[in-house]
C-alpha cells in the first residue's frame, strides 16, 4: 500500500485569540472520497485551508503527501502544492479573463513567467483546456468570457482548472453551496466521479449531509473546531449526526 | 469597437506620435551631462544653513496655504456648481424633459470652459490682472478646481440612490431641502473622498504656479534655477517631498475611511480629526497670506481687465502654425501618457502592499523604495523636470513629453498601486495553494481584475497631461505652451487669445475621446460580472475619481 495522502497529528490552528482546529487526528489514503460536514463556523474551510497549504498548523503536525510543508522552503513547498488542487465556494476565477486562461491557470505551476505572460496575449494551448472543458461538459465555452457564464458553469471552470493542474488530491471547499440542489449534485458527482477513474483523493466540505453520506466512502464530522465524527458513510446514524449539529453542544467550548 | 481593432489604433497611434517628434535631426545634447551629473552630486550637499532653512520654511508654508484656499475655494465652487449642473436638480426643476435637458446641457457645457485650461494659464492671466497679489495662486486653483469639482459632484449626485430624495419631494418638501436631506448624506463619503484627492493635487498645483511667479517653493526653486544654485534646489525639492508626502499620506487615510477598504458604518473618530485637522488649516492660511479679498473689486483690477479683453478680442493667429503646433502639443500628450502608463504599471505593482500575503523583507524593501521614487517623481513638479531634462534633450515636444512622463508616473503609479491594494485576493489565494509562483499568480488573477482601472485611471491621466503640456511648454519645452509664453512675455493678447482657443479645442478633443476608451472598457463588464464582483467583496467600490 502506497504511503498516505494526509497524516494529521494533534493539528490545532489558532487565529489571533480564537481557536479555529485543535486536536485533529486523521489519516487519509490515497483514492480515498471523503466528506467533512459540521456546522457554519466548525471548522471546515479552516481544515481545508490545512490540507492546501494556505494555512500551517499552529498546533501538531499536518503531513502532505509525505512532506510537512511548514518545514519546507518557499520552492519546495510550491512543488508538492501543485500536486492538490482545490475548489472553492465562491469559485475564485477571474472573471474578466476569458475561460481558456482560467483553466490554464491551474499549470501556471509548470509554466515560465514568460510563456505564462505571453498566454494572455495570445492564448496557449487551447486544445488541451477545451479537452479539459470537454471532461466537465462545457467544451463550447473555452474562448467566452468567465464571467459571462452562469454560476454552474463557472464552479465547472473552477474544476477544470483543477484538472488543468493534474493533481494527486483535489479538496473542495463547499463547492456545491452557491449552486441549486440539482447542479450541485451534478458537480459532486463530476467529483466523485473523476476520482474512481483517476484515482484522486476527494476531500470535500458539503453542508448537505444526504448528499455527503450518499456519495462518501468516509464521512469527518466538525464541531466547535474539534473532530467528533470519523466513520465510513454507511455506518453514520442519525443520532451520530444529530450530535455533530447539535446547536446546543456547539455552543459548549 | 472590438479589442484587436482598440489595440491596432493604440500602437498606430503612438507610431505617429513617436515619428511625428522624433523625426527632426539630433535629440541629445551630449555637451549637458556635466551640468546634469553636478546637479545629482549637489544632492549629497544641499543648502541647510539657518537662514536658507527660514526661507525654506516660510516658502512651504505660503504653498501649503494655497492650496488649502485653493482647496476650499474649488469645493465651495464645486458644491454650489454640482447641484447646478446635475441632472437630479434639473430633473426636479418641475419642467418639461425638452427643457430640463437642453439647460442641463447648456450649464455643463458652461462649466468645461474653465476646466479646460490649467491652473497654469489661469495664474498668467491672473497676474496680468491683479499683480502679484497671493490672491493670484488661490484663485488659480480654485475656479479651475472648481469646475472640476462641479463636474465629479454632479456624477456623484446623479449616481447616488435616488429614492429617498423623491419620497421627501413626493411629501411637498423643496428641491434645496430635500437634496440636504434626502441626497446629500447619503453622497457625503464620496464628496469627501474626492474632496481629499483635490487637496493633494492643489499642493502640487500651488508648487507649479510658484514657478510662474506666484511666491512660494515653487518660486524659490525657479530662483535657484537662475542662479544655478544646485544645492539650494535640493533643499528645496526636499522641503516639497516631505510636503507632498504629508498631504498624500492624509489624502489616503481619508479616502480609505470615506470610500475606500478601510469604510465603516459606524462613527470613525480618526476621519473625524483628520477632517477637523484639515479645517483648521483654512484660518491660519487666510492669516498667513494677509488675503485681502477687496482687490477683487477694486477699479484698477477692473479697468485691467477691460483692457486686457480689448487686447484679447478678436483673436489673431498664424493659424497654419497653430494647427501644427496643436499637433505638436497633442503628440506630446501622447507620449507622455504612454510613457506614464507603461512605467507606472511596473512601479505599482511593486510598490502595492496588499494586506494578507507572506512578503519577504526584500520585497518589502523593494516595495518601501519604490514607493519614495514614486513620491519623489510627482513631488518635483513638471516644470523643474522640463529644466532637468532639457539638461540633456534639445528643446522640443520629446523633451517635453519625457518630462511629463517623468511626473506623472509618480502620480500615476501611486493610484495604480492603490488599485491593486484594494483587490479582492481570493482568487489569487486560490492560485497560490495550488503552487503557483507569487508574480504569476498576480499575472493570471491580480492584473486582469484591476486592468480596466488602470487603463481608466491612464485615460483621466490622459486628459490631465493635455493641460499639463502647457505647463512645460512655459519652461521651454515645446509645443502650444511655448507659443503662449512667449505671447504673454511680449504682451501679445490677440496671439494668445487664439492659442488658449486652440488649447481648449485639444482638451476637448482628448476628453472625448477618454470618455469613449473608459465606456467602451466598462461595458466591457457585464451586469453579472459587476454584480457577483459586489456580491463576492463587500469592501469593493467602484473605481475611485482620480480626473
Amino acid at each position: 500500500m502506497s504511503a498516505p495522502a494526509y497524516v494529521l497529528r494533534g493539528a490545532g490552528l489558532r487565529r489571533g485569540a480564537t481557536r479555529a482546529l485543535a486536536e485533529i487526528d486523521v489519516t487519509v489514503t490515497p483514492g480515498e472520497r471523503v466528506a467533512v460536514i459540521g456546522p457554519s463556523g466548525a471548522g471546515k474551510s479552516s481544515l481545508l485551508s490545512l490540507l492546501n497549504g494556505a494555512n500551517h498548523p499552529t498546533e501538531g503536525e499536518v503531513r502532505v503527501l509525505g512532506h510537512d510543508l511548514a518545514q519546507l522552503s518557499a520552492r519546495s513547498r510550491r512543488t508538492v502544492q501543485r500536486r492538490i488542487g482545490t475548489v472553492y465556494q465562491q469559485f475564485h476565477l477571474v472573471g474578466q479573463l476569458r475561460v481558456v486562461h482560467n483553466v490554464n491557470a491551474g499549470q501556471l505551476g509548470d509554466w515560465s513567467t514568460w510563456r505564462a505572460l505571453w498566454s494572455l496575449v495570445s492564448p496557449r494551448d487551447i486544445d488541451p483546456a477545451r479537452e479539459i472543458l470537454g471532461r466537465v461538459g462545457i467544451a463550447d465555452k473555452v474562448l467566452a468570457r468567465t464571467d459571462r457564464l452562469s454560476g454552474g458553469e463557472q464552479q465547472r471552470v473552477a474544476i477544470a482548472r483543477v484538472l488543468a493542474q493534474d493533481p494527486s488530491v483535489i479538496l473542495a471547499d463547499e463547492p456545491i453551496a452557491s449552486l441549486d440542489p440539482e447542479r450541485g449534485k451534478a458537480v459532486v458527482d463530476l467529483l466523485t466521479g473523476l476520482s474512481r477513474t483517476y484515482g484522486t483523493t476527494l476531500v470535500v466540505s458539503l453542508h448537505d449531509v444526504g448528499i455527503a453520506l450518499d456519495r462518501f466512502d468516509r464521512v469527518l464530522g466538525l464541531r466547535a473546531g474539534r473532530l467528533v465524527l470519523d466513520l465510513p458513510a454507511a455506518e453514520v446514524t442519525s443520532g451520530l449526526l444529530a450530535d455533530t449539529f447539535s446547536t446546543d453542544a456547539a455552543r459548549q467550548p | 469597437m472590438s479589442r484587436r481593432a482598440t489595440t491596432l489604433l493604440v500602437v498606430v497611434v503612438l507610431a505617429a506620435a513617436l515619428a511625428s517628434v522624433a523625426g527632426d535631426g539630433d535629440l541629445l545634447n551630449t555637451g549637458g551631462v556635466p551640468a546634469l551629473r553636478e546637479f545629482f552630486a549637489a544632492a549629497l550637499h544641499p543648502r541647510v544653513d539657518r537662514a536658507f532653512l527660514q526661507v525654506v520654511g516660510d516658502a512651504a508654508l505660503t504653498t501649503l496655504a494655497y492650496a488649502v484656499l485653493g482647496t476650499v475655494l474649488s469645493i465651495a465652487l464645486g458644491l454650489v456648481g454640482g447641484v447646478l449642473v446635475s441632472q437630479t436638480w434639473w430633473r426636479a426643476s418641475g419642467a418639461l424633459p425638452r427643457t430640463w435637458v437642453s439647460r442641463w446641457l447648456a450649464t455643463r457645457a458652461l462649466m468645461a470652459v474653465p476646466r479646460g485650461v490649467h491652473e497654469v494659464v489661469w495664474g498668467l492671466v491672473l497676474l496680468s490682472v491683479l499683480g502679484l497679489d497671493p490672491l493670484v495662486a488661490v484663485l488659480a486653483i480654485g475656479l479651475p478646481f472648481g469646475a472640476v469639482c462641479s463636474k465629479v459632484f454632479s456624477e456623484i449626485l446623479d449616481e447616488t440612490p435616488r429614492a429617498p430624495f423623491e419620497a421627501l419631494r413626493a411629501s411637498g418638501a423643496g428641491r434645496l431641502a430635500a437634496l440636504l436631506y434626502g441626497l446629500a448624506p447619503l453622497a457625503l463619503p464620496d464628496l469627501l473622498s474626492y474632496s481629499a484627492y483635490r487637496f493633494e493635487c492643489a499642493i502640487r498645483s500651488a508648487a507649479i504656479l510658484g514657478i510662474v511667479g506666484a511666491g512660494g517653493l515653487g518660486f524659490q526653486l525657479a530662483l535657484s534655477f537662475q542662479s544655478l544654485r544646485y544645492d539650494e534646489i535640493w533643499t528645496l525639492l526636499a522641503a516639497l517631498v516631505v510636503l507632498c508626502g504629508a498631504t498624500d499620506g492624509w489624502s489616503s487615510a481619508v479616502r480609505r475611511r470615506c470610500t475606500g477598504s478601510r469604510a465603516r458604518p459606524e462613527r470613525d473618530r480618526v476621519l473625524g480629526w483628520l477632517i477637523v485637522a484639515a479645517v483648521a488649516l483654512v484660518p491660519v492660511s487666510v492669516v498667513l497670506l494677509r488675503l485681502d479679498p477687496t482687490v477683487l473689486v477694486q477699479d484698477r483690477a477692473r479697468d485691467l481687465t477691460v483692457t486686457l479683453a480689448q487686447q484679447a478680442w478678436p483673436p489673431e493667429a498664424d493659424w497654419g502654425v497653430l494647427v501644427s503646433l496643436s499637433l505638436d502639443t497633442l503628440m506630446m500628450s501622447v507620449i507622455a501618457a504612454a510613457l506614464s502608463f507603461a512605467g507606472a504599471v511596473l512601479l505599482a505593482v511593486l510598490a502595492a502592499r496588499p494586506a494578507d500575503d507572506g512578503r519577504t523583507v526584500a520585497r518589502r524593501v523593494l516595495g518601501w523604495c519604490t514607493r519614495q521614487a514614486l513620491l519623489f517623481f510627482r513631488a518635483v513638479p513638471s516644470p523643474v523636470w522640463a529644466l532637468l531634462v532639457l539638461f540633456v534633450w534639445f528643446p522640443g515636444p520629446l523633451a517635453g513629453a519625457l518630462a511629463l512622463a517623468l511626473y506623472n508616473v509618480g502620480i500615476l503609479g501611486r493610484l495604480m498601486a492603490e488599485a491593486v491594494e484594494d483587490l479582492d485576493r481570493r482568487p489569487q489565494r486560490a492560485l497560490l495553494a495550488a503552487g503557483v509562483s507569487p508574480a504569476r499568480a498576480f499575472l493570471y488573477a491580480g492584473l486582469p481584475t484591476v486592468w480596466h482601472r488602470f487603463v481608466a485611471y491612464g485615460m483621466y491621466r490622459w486628459e490631465v497631461i493635455v493641460r499639463e503640456t502647457v505647463v512645460v511648454g512655459v519652461v521651454g519645452a515645446g509645443g502650444l505652451g511655448r507659443l503662449l509664453a512667449e505671447q504673454t512675455a511680449s504682451f501679445h493678447y490677440a496671439g494668445a487669445s487664439a492659442t488658449l482657443l486652440a488649447l481648449i479645442a485639444l482638451t476637448f478633443l482628448v476628453d472625448l475621446t477618454s470618455a469613449a476608451v473608459r465606456r467602451s472598457g466598462s461595458a466591457r463588464l457585464s451586469s453579472r460580472a459587476v454584480r457577483s464582483r459586489s456580491e463576492r467583496a463587500p469592501g469593493y467600490r467602484r473605481s475611485p475619481r482620480t480626473l
